[in-house]
């Protein structure tokens, strides 16, 4: 019950004390192990909820590099950059599948400015209400 | 997550390994209850590539990050970015 509502320290304080007064509950000397073990591992507890909840592909990896491609039959196309990224996926519990893209400039641009509008949205989202 | 020089991509630079990226799509969201826990308030980055072989056969990938996952995924274009413009 404390991880299904992911308590803060003073709704547990009061959940284990209220536990403590019940006929048949737990002592005081369990609720304060309780609250000493919830109070250490609630982050990692929470992690593990939430990764429970999560069955699409995660991204597990992502590495890149950028090559000059040059090209001779053209003069106006010799060193052209661009860029290769593997990205590694998977889900809980299954073996990792990996996307090899290529990029050029403009495609890595166009990315950024998408990636930015993300960025933009996750702080209105973390602004407070 | 790796940074460049830490792993060598598994494949070649050839063209015939390496898919475009044709499309990019994205989402924020945030997961408000599940079945394991009824206080989830956890906010991640949902992301639907559409990528195209070297045939032209388009597929399409799904993804999603956590925040501090979509902040490297970030971080790590930008080095690209800083990168290609200088070669």
């Amino acid at each position: 019950s404390i991880a299904s509502a992911d308590m803060d320290f003073n709704q547990l304080e009061a959940f284990l004390t209220a536990q403590t007064k019940k006929q048949g509950g737990i002592t005081s000397d369990q609720a304060a192990v309780i609250s000493k073990f919830w109070k250490s591992h609630k982050t990692k507890i929470r992690e593990s909820l939430v990764n429970q909840s999560c069955w699409e592909s995660g991204l597990r990896g992502l590495s890149w590099r950028v090559d000059g491609k040059s090209q001779s039959r053209h003069s106006a196309q010799i060193h052209t950059p661009v860029a290769l990224v593997e990205l590694e996926f998977g889900k809980r519990g299954q073996e990792s599948e990996f996307l090899c893209l290529e990029f050029d400039e403009v495609k890595v641009n166009q990315i950024l400015k998408k990636l930015s509008e993300v960025e933009e949205s996750i702080n209105a989202l973390m602004q407070p209400a | 997550m790796e940074g460049p020089g830490s792993r060598e991509p598994m494949l070649d630079a050839k063209s015939e390994v390496t898919d475009q990226l044709i499309d990019l799509q994205w989402k924020l969201g945030m997961a408000v209850s599940s079945d394991s826990c009824r206080s989830l308030k956890y906010p991640y980055v949902a992301v639907m590539l559409k990528v195209a072989d070297h045939s032209g056969h388009v597929k399409n990938k799904s993804f999603e990050m956590t925040i501090p996952q979509f902040q490297n995924f970030y971080r790590q274009f930008k080095e690209i970015a800083a990168v290609i413009e200088t070669v």
